[in-house]
């Protein structure tokens, strides 16, 4: 009989969305092999909850995942540093980032928690605001923002922000009532959520994008083992496939957010290098320092980030 | 074994779980964890600690408690005899005055309180012995009370609108708003009825002579008044968090915190109610009623989950979307369905378990999400009328035990015909859903 | 019917413990509601960040939620269909009542197991919440654990009380 692994995301099911497309094509190029190995895919989290996904993985409840790495930092504190300001930079950047000490570093904490990478992806985001374009930090003084992760959280209170915390789909409405002047998210979400219906200003990932979230997909060790070689080739083959698709799509996504906020007549505007530079001394004296006094290797992560060319 | 086998099995075992006698959320739960041990091994039994908590810490969730808090502050304090005596006073002349009137104080509660049990009891406590003494029979004055306080969840707040919001993602201020005009009109097809079935009874008016009825009237036009004073505070406190919801100053959880505090401090300084006897009621019927619903809604979420991860509900959710059939058919099939659930759970588990799964074959057939979340509520209201589980009739059951079962049940019947009738209307005419969020919130984005 | 001796003990003891416990879980609900208010406060007047409040309201109302459900079974407020069991008598209805409370029973049990390993595991891996304020998470499944845990004693209670 065939082996079924059970893959569990929480992004929307076949409407498109990048990360649901990378499974969907892991999906069809297993079956395609043949080799006895099948993925039942349960999108928009109709199976666990988002932030249920890793504990399930890596115990082996949940064979397979796409999820943002960051959701499990309550567990491990490393992961922290794949939703890091400043970190990445831009796509070309985040392809270098894949195959660096600093990705080494992060797939140990994974292995040993118990699961392994099958494909990376890096979504780019960036910061819409319906009062001032949040260029440099000054900027974001006095403005009520949803930051989409602690680190920025922090770097954004450190410039002078007021940080409202609250889930992603309650954005719209918190921007529409006022409740927040601006939001900072990915950039399929932006679109998604149709925040270009209550901004002024987007600011573009760019060549200097100061959001990047890591986003894999993952198995579960006790499942990788239960699987025979010619089915680990294939959904390693798969896997890479997807990685290389992604790919492709991930400057496409940033792209169709930029079109789309401008066909609604926002005003699209990107960081300068300078901009970047003074974001990241704010962040290395907030949101690094922070994570290299409470995560054991914390300092040589970063330092393994920032070293990569 | 297959979905649908393995679908039918434990439907089966939950009915039985439920006749026997065991607590709605501890069958919900039991089942789950049976069908997830059979399906995936008693390993499960290791995470269910996590997968409990997941579901029952929520932010969102948050505001359920904290507006039954709100409506138990109201309904501790001597607002609800207010409420119902000013009411009696303009109405009680009419035939079927006092009925009807008990209506609009159903509706008013409703305003006050996210919940329907709390509405029937709290306007129940005093309106049922009331018409009795006054010769209504038992049916109609046990059954205007049980379809008033349905309303509880139609006129915001609402707890299954949050539950709804949550569990697909939808706007819950907008889901608020979306409520407000369908419960007003379900309150008049509610009062309309009752005053046929008074006239078809012989009509009934307050049964005081003449001369006392006068000189009643010159008494209470004063304390009408007080009454009226003391009410007011809470129907501007109600009203300003409404305003936030969807004025744009706080999200659900928000306006149900500061609105739980504020009818608390009313509560204390109106009524003058800070000793700890009356504080101790209301915060034993808050926790009561919210431990209820919110232990019920965590194990729902637990039989989804079992649900789902047996493949049933992705079977069934196929099995819908292929029918092929006209979107209003469509829609008919899924009222049956929704009124067989409501017959036998509490509306917010329904809303859990079947919500995410109805949601995308709405969206693909065309509908509203909007206005499908107040097609579902009336539907749901029906549930609280009708055996063997009906919240509001275990209310009516414990306010006055003499009455027949019977009694009430055919009491209510014509109201449960009125939701029909209502949804039938709001299915001709969505623009009474759409038309006051719109106006409110612009556009909907979904 | 009062009983005597150990059950009796027990019974009293169980009760005693729901009453009291109910009485946090009312402090912790109005305690959540003043860390609403708090944040309310804080967010629109004066115009300040809110990092703790909704995580530190959503654990108190969990915990306040579990630890009110042992008063909530005893005073019968968990909602069940008892037309069947009503209308019987004698030995079938007490079978039929004692099959009901087992099951409860066994659904608390095993919620009590499940807690506590969770418990146990963000105790022992100082597991922490994830977000910009990052508590630990054990403070917050306690409540639970423990509610869960009293639940399944006042069950135990219910049933040797011969009224389950
Ligand atoms: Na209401
Ligand atoms: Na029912």
């Amino acid at each position: 009989a065939d082996t079924t692994l059970r893959v569990s995301h929480q992004f929307p099911g076949g409407k498109g969305d990048v990360r649901d497309e990378m499974v969907q094509l892991m999906a069809r190029e297993v079956k395609a092999a043949d080799v006895g190995l099948e993925l039942q895919v349960y999108p928009g989290q109709s199976l666990f909850k988002a932030k249920e996904q890793w504990g399930a993985m890596v115990r082996g409840r949940l064979d397979m995942t796409a999820l943002p790495l960051d959701y499990a930092s309550g567990r491990h504190p490393e992961f922290s540093a794949t939703l890091m300001p400043g970190l990445v930079r831009n796509h070309e950047r985040a392809q270098r980032l894949n195959d660096s000490e600093f990705m080494d570093m992060i797939k140990k904490v994974i292995n040993d928690a118990g699961a392994r990478v099958l494909a990376d992806a890096w979504l780019a985001g960036g910061f819409a605001s319906n009062k001032q374009c949040i260029t440099s930090p000054d900027t974001v003084q006095g403005q009520t923002l949803r930051a989409a992760g602690p680190a920025f959280d922090e770097m954004l209170a450190t410039a002078g922000a007021s940080i409202a915390s609250m889930p992603s789909s309650e954005i719209y409405t918190a921007m529409q009532t006022g409740v927040l002047d601006g939001a900072n998210t990915s950039s399929g979400s932006f679109v998604s959520y149709r925040i270009y219906e209550q901004v002024t200003c987007l600011t573009a990932p760019g060549a200097n994008a100061l959001w990047f979230m890591y986003e894999p997909v993952l198995i579960s060790e006790s499942s990788w083992n239960s699987l025979n070689e010619e089915q680990q080739a294939a959904l390693m083959a798969a896997g890479q496939k997807a990685e290389e698709y992604f790919v492709k799509e991930a400057a496409g996504l940033d792209q169709k957010m930029v079109d789309v906020f401008k066909e609604n007549g926002v005003e699209v505007v990107n960081m300068t290098p300078e901009n970047y530079e003074a974001w990241l001394k704010i962040a290395q004296d907030s949101a690094y320092k922070t994570f290299a006094e409470n995560v054991p290797n914390g300092q040589a992560l970063i330092d393994a980030a920032l070293a990569v060319e | 074994m297959d979905p649908v086998t393995s679908g039918i099995f434990v439907v089966i075992a939950l009915l039985i779980l439920m006749a026997i006698g065991t607590p709605i959320a501890f069958a919900l739960g039991a089942i789950a964890l049976g069908a997830l041990f059979l399906d995936r091994g008693v390993g499960e039994l290791v995470y269910f600690g996590e997968t409990f908590f997941g579901h029952i810490a929520s932010f969102g969730f948050v505001a359920i408690p904290m507006f039954i808090l709100m409506g138990a502050a109201v309904a501790s304090s001597p607002t609800g005899r207010d409420l119902y005596r000013s009411l009696d006073l303009w109405m009680g002349k009419l035939p079927g005055g006092l009925a009807i009137s008990n209506i609009g104080a159903c509706s008013i509660f409703a305003a006050l309180s996210g919940s329907s049990p709390a509405t029937s009891a709290a306007i129940g406590k005093l309106g049922i012995p009331e018409m009795r003494k006054r010769g209504y029979p038992d049916g109609v004055a046990a059954g205007c009370i049980a379809a008033g306080g349905t309303l509880g969840i139609l006129i915001p707040p609402s707890v299954t609108m949050i539950v709804y919001g949550i569990s697909t993602e939808t706007s819950i201020g907008r889901l608020f708003i979306a409520g407000a005009i369908p419960g007003l009109m379900l309150a008049g097809l509610f009062m309309v009825w009752t005053l046929i079935a008074c006239k078809m009874a012989g009509g009934y008016n307050t049964p005081s002579p003449v001369a006392e009825a006068a000189a009643q009237i010159k008494e209470n036009v004063e304390g009408n008044l007080k009454a009226l004073v003391r009410v007011l505070p809470f129907l501007l406190v109600v009203m300003g968090i409404l305003f936030a919801l969807y004025g744009g100053v706080a999200t659900p959880s928000e306006a149900a915190g500061v609105g739980a505090f504020l009818c608390l401090g009313l509560a204390i300084v109106v009524y003058r109610m800070w000793q700890a006897g009356p504080i101790n009621t209301i915060m034993r019927d808050a926790l009561r009623e919210s431990v209820m619903i919110m232990l019920i809604i965590a194990t729902a979420e637990i039989f989804a989950f079992a649900l789902s991860s047996l493949f049933i509900t992705q079977t069934v959710a196929g099995a819908i979307a292929d029918l092929e059939v006209n979107r209003w058919v469509l829609m008919g099939i899924i009222n049956l369905f929704l009124l067989v659930a409501g017959f036998f759970l509490p509306p917010v588990a329904v809303i859990v378990m079947a919500a995410p799964i109805l949601l995308p074959i709405i969206l693909a057939a065309n509908f509203d999400p909007y206005w499908f979340a107040v097609i579902l509520t009336i539907n749901l209201e029906i549930g609280l009328i009708t055996p063997p589980v009906g919240l509001n009739l275990f209310i009516i059951k414990g306010i006055a035990p003499d009455i027949a079962l019977r009694d009430i049940l055919l009491g209510s019947l014509p109201y449960a015909l009125c939701m029909v009738l209502a949804i039938i209307i709001l299915c001709v005419f969505p623009e009474i859903v759409l038309w006051l969020p719109d106006l409110l919130m612009g556009p909907s984005t979904y | 019917m009062s009983q005597r001796g150990l059950i009796g003990g027990f019974i009293r003891l169980m009760d005693t413990a729901s009453i009291a416990t109910a009485y946090l879980a009312g402090a912790l609900l109005f305690i959540g509601v003043l860390s609403v208010v708090h944040m309310v406060f804080v967010r629109y007047v004066m115009g300040e960040s809110t990092i703790w409040q909704t995580e530190f309201t959503t654990f108190a109302i969990s915990a306040s939620m579990l630890l009110g459900t042992p008063y909530v079974l005893k005073t019968g407020g968990h909602v069940a269909v008892t037309v069947l069991p009503d209308a019987l008598s004698g030995l079938p209805k007490f079978l039929m009542q004692l099959a009901a409370s087992l099951v409860g029973l066994a659904f608390c049990i095993a919620l009590s197991f499940g807690s506590w390993y969770y418990f146990y595991e963000a105790y022992a891996f100082e597991w922490t919440s994830g977000t910009v304020w990052n508590p630990p998470l054990w403070p917050a499944i306690l409540p639970v654990a423990i509610g869960a845990t009293l639940l399944s004693l006042q069950y135990v209670a219910e049933i040797l009380r011969g009224e389950p």
